[in-house]
């Protein structure tokens, strides 16, 4: 009992310590080349676009029974419509559990053409039909519009993050996680041949806000261990970074997982009991995106905000100084250096937090600053 | 010098807190029961949810403004917006909503009944226009090819012609146009008599040049002048019942700006070929999207702007023409850019879905919750029951308030937002995790986790709420609906973490089962990871320091 938690303990206490940041080559890697695969993706098989996108008119026919039979029963009912442009429609079975469907895609209709098409859908054997008849501009005018959107976000969040912790270099690192997430979703619905309609889209500008709060939540832990580190003699930036990522590892663990369970229950109830529609498009896009935004927070955002600090001369001075003391000391590892901080802290307790001259001008925990 | 200010400050009220914030949420329902008093029984009751037509079953139209039709400026949509919910209520449906959107859009939506066949009656009259009738014809058999001679009709620059020869053109005859039109008028003649009019006629009515088109009623062909009068022009139609002056049943017309002048021309012109007995000579027609409504000859000389429309109408053909001619000076033409009719049946198997996956993803979520945190999950899933009560009674609120409908997406905004309000207790959580680690008791834990989760808290949801905002300011359709269920759970999710959840738990810390560390509070020593001290040890050096302070 309790081992995930004695997990969480040792993390926090850096006892166990995962190198996230040493060891970026390989997370960059790793994230290089599922992008270059879902690029491929995108490259080879291309998106599957819906009918918002083509243009062209959607019928949704309940039947009974959603077989094959069924299928070609509402095919023979478009062609006895007698309207031409109908011709050749894509049909689909969807559906079991609560509803048996079958949908039918045709080219772009007049109204009196769909009402006809409706009427022999129904004479057929459906039991009813929805029709969505769209204009070839109408994905294209939500994708735009949400481009913008997209545009404007990615500038307020440069700035929301700049100004939250005064550092730019957290900007980019975020921007550039992003841009990750949303490759990899892209390319999972182009290798998947899920259908891209408005709802996928809808899901994709989710990530955007998803993927950054995660990233926010990590540079907060960040930006607190790492609080006067220039003053501190044993810990470079990049481990307290790293530990930080390891102490807030429990969090994004869970975290993930609850918000990945009530997506992969819209996905699920999506695909299994309505076959088609936008629950399904939009649940496929969070739940991938959300599984890469978690990934890039840790892998790829905090490294890379590291790295890019690493530059900063004040930063590598430090770096070299810590370094180079430590060799002077030749043993002592990093988990001895964290490890009595509780022990040192236990026996005053709360009156720790006011006044305490015994205490060593330790600011890399941050407290005196909150 | 902060944190003992800040713990003063919140330790010794959470009671006060939470009593406070359970009664705001009481007050809620009280104004959802308060409207509802007031409002209409049955299914506009203020308890359900405003749905969706996508979830209740229903017909969307999207007509969007075209760019040639002139700028669209938001002025000009919101007219159109006004004139077209006129039009849609005038065709006796009710309950019909039409608004703008994306700022060149027009939506309208009828719930409940699939009412698709209303695109012909709302779409098709869009633009209005009045010209002269400048000879007519019967319907040709075949189909000839006339592109030819339409080229020739489009290359000339009709808008040399003033008024007066439009109007000499009318009652003298096409033969009076200036010579270089000449070759315009054989051509116009000619697609006169190989023009056929079917029922759907689909006509290019461009507004300065002259136009052959017919009347889809009476099935008479016609070559009409260029525009006299455009139908942004007209003040008010009006269907008037017969009485003494009137056998039976006309249309009042009062025209305003240069439009009265145009007219006043016009009918002095006409009815003195009326007076003459020259019928052919006298007439012109009103035109709607590229085909003849009526073609009336001029009964009367008009000074004033104003006339009346006599012939055969009935009570009801004399209203639909007030309508249209009312309604018909859209100031943009519009194009349907979409269709969507949903069957009732269907749309309750999403609704249901949607239902499903939502309870689905809060049942798993509580497991976890529960798994993981013991006794502090009691406390998360408290503060996710808090928040979708509160959120139901928002919808309830804003959906009578504002007209917030819950949509399929709008319902998978409010399943996403299951998982960012749990986070927001799983970054306080283990915050005071991470205090107790420390050495701290639980009580001052608490606190001290608070004081760093809630800036944490605070910045993660500030980046959601950027995003709905951001969303739903920039994006159209679907988008919007999912935008505003997200920034509105989140917004809730920063209210029950502040006003519930925080202080429930600074008040269970004070208990003995989750102050004292008990096995199953989720901060024992054991589950923290503390080896060899107990947290109750600590709970207890903490009182007494407590009461030193």
């Amino acid at each position: 009992m309790g081992k995930i938690s004695t997990f969480g303990q040792h993390l926090y206490e850096g006892r166990i310590s995962f190198d996230f940041v040493g060891r970026r080559k390989l997370w960059y890697t790793v994230s290089a080349i599922i992008m270059v695969a879902a690029a491929a993706g995108l490259i080879a098989r291309g998106f599957n676009y819906g009918v918002e996108f083509k243009g062209g008119v959607e019928f949704t026919a309940t039947v009974q029974k959603a077989d094959s039979k069924t299928a070609d029963a509402m095919r023979t009912a478009v062609e006895e419509a007698a309207v031409p442009e109908a011709g050749d429609p894509t049909v689909t079975t969807s559906g079991g559990g609560g509803a048996e469907l079958i949908r039918i895609q045709t080219k772009p209709l007049t109204q009196d053409q769909t009402t006809k098409i409706k009427e022999s859908l129904l004479e057929g054997g459906a039991t009813e039909v929805s029709q969505n008849l769209i204009g070839p501009t109408y994905g294209k005018q939500v994708a735009n519009k949400a481009l913008t959107g997209l545009l404007v976000f990615l500038v307020l969040v440069v700035i929301f993050i700049w100004a939250y912790f005064r550092e730019w270099r957290m900007s980019v690192a975020g921007i550039v996680a992003l841009a990750h997430d949303l490759v990899i979703t892209v390319g999972v619905y182009a290798w998947t041949g899920f259908e891209v309609t408005p709802a996928t889209v809808t899901g994709l500008l989710t990530i955007l806000g998803f993927s950054l709060y995660d990233t926010v939540v990590v540079f907060d832990k960040v930006r607190e261990n790492t609080k006067g580190i220039l003053k501190s003699t044993t810990r470079t930036y990049a481990q307290q970074a790293n530990l930080a990522l390891n102490q807030t590892l429990v969090r994004s663990i869970n975290t993930s997982i609850t918000a990945l369970l009530p997506v992969a229950a819209l996905l699920i109830v999506g695909v299994a009991v309505l076959g088609t529609g936008p629950l399904k498009d939009l649940a496929l896009a969070l739940f991938v995106g959300m599984l890469a935004g978690t990934y890039s927070s840790i892998f790829i955002a905090t490294p890379l905000a590291v790295q890019l600090k690493d530059r900063e001369p004040a930063i590598k001075a430090h770096t070299a100084k810590v370094l180079g003391r430590r060799e002077k000391e030749a043993d002592g590892p990093v988990a001895v250096a964290v490890a009595p901080q509780p022990k040192r802290l236990a026996a005053p307790s709360g009156a720790a937090k006011r006044s305490q001259p015994s205490r060593k001008p330790r600011s890399q925990r941050g407290k005196g600053g909150s | 010098m902060a944190a003992p200010k800040t713990r003063s400050a919140n330790l010794p009220r959470p009671k006060r807190t939470l009593t406070l914030f359970l009664a705001a949420v009481v007050a809620m329902f009280g104004l959802v029961a308060l409207i509802d008093a007031n409002g209409k029984k049955g299914d506009d009751s203020a308890w359900k949810p405003k749905l969706g037509l996508d979830l209740q079953g229903g017909t969307r139209i999207t007509f969007e403004a075209k760019a040639e039709g002139g700028k669209v400026t938001p002025d000009k949509l919101k007219q159109a917006r006004d004139i077209v919910d006129q039009r849609v209520n005038g065709t006796g449906v009710t309950e019909a909503e039409v608004t703008t959107q994306g700022g060149n859009q027009i939506i309208v939506e009828i719930p409940g009944q699939q009412r698709a066949n209303i695109v012909d009656q709302v779409g098709k009259t869009a633009q209005l226009r009045f010209r002269l009738v400048w000879a007519t014809g019967q319907s040709a058999a075949s189909p000839t090819d006339t592109t030819k001679d339409q080229k020739i009709v489009d290359d000339l620059d009709w808008t040399k012609l003033s008024l007066d020869q439009l109007i000499k053109a009318e009652t003298e005859g096409v033969a009076t146009l200036p010579k270089e039109f000449q070759k315009g008028v054989t051509s116009l003649q000619k697609v006169l008599a190989g023009f056929i009019c079917t029922k759907d006629l689909q006509v290019n009515d461009v507004s300065d040049k002259p136009l052959v088109t017919c009347d889809t009623s009476s099935g008479e062909v016609q070559l009409l002048s260029p525009t006299v009068i455009e139908g942004t022009q007209i003040k008010s139609a009006d269907a008037v019942p017969p009485s003494q002056q009137n056998v039976e049943w006309v249309v009042a017309l009062a025209l305003k700006g240069q439009g009265k002048d145009a007219f006043d021309k016009i009918t002095d012109a006409l009815f003195q070929q009326t007076q003459a007995g020259n019928e052919a000579g006298s007439r012109f027609a009103i035109v709607l999207d590229g085909v003849t409504l009526s073609a009336p000859t001029s009964q009367f000389h008009s000074t004033d702007g104003r006339s009346q429309i006599s012939g055969n109408f009935t009570s009801a053909s004399s209203k639909d023409l007030a309508n249209q001619l009312k309604y018909g000076a859209l100031p943009l033409t519009f194009g349907v850019n979409g269709v969507s009719e949903e069957g009732p049946s269907l749309a309750g198997s999403q609704l249901h879905a949607g239902l499903i996956a939502g309870l689905v993803g809060m049942i798993l979520v509580v497991l976890f919750l529960l798994f993981y945190y013991r006794g502090l999950g009691i406390v998360a899933i408290g503060s996710l029951l808090v928040s979708a009560i509160i959120t139901y009674a928002s919808v309830l609120i804003l959906g009578k308030a504002v007209g917030f409908t819950l949509t399929l997406p709008g319902i998978a905004g409010l399943i996403v937002a299951i998982g960012i309000t749990a986070d927001s207790f799983i970054v306080f959580f283990e915050r005071i995790r991470d205090e107790v680690r420390e050495g701290k008791s639980l009580r001052l834990a608490v606190e001290a986790g608070w004081v760093r989760a809630r800036a944490t808290i605070l910045a993660a949801d500030g980046v959601s709420i950027l995003a709905a905002l951001v969303l739903f300011i920039f994006a159209i359709g679907v988008v919007r609906g999912f935008a505003f269920a997200l920034g509105l759970t989140t917004v809730i999710d920063i209210f029950v973490v502040f006003l519930f959840t925080k202080p429930l738990v600074t008040l269970l810390a004070r208990t003995k089962f989750f102050g004292q560390g008990h096995k199953l509070s989720g901060l024992d020593a054991a589950h923290l990871g503390i080896s060899g001290r107990k947290v109750s040890e600590l709970a207890r050096t903490t009182s007494t320091a407590g009461k030193a302070n």
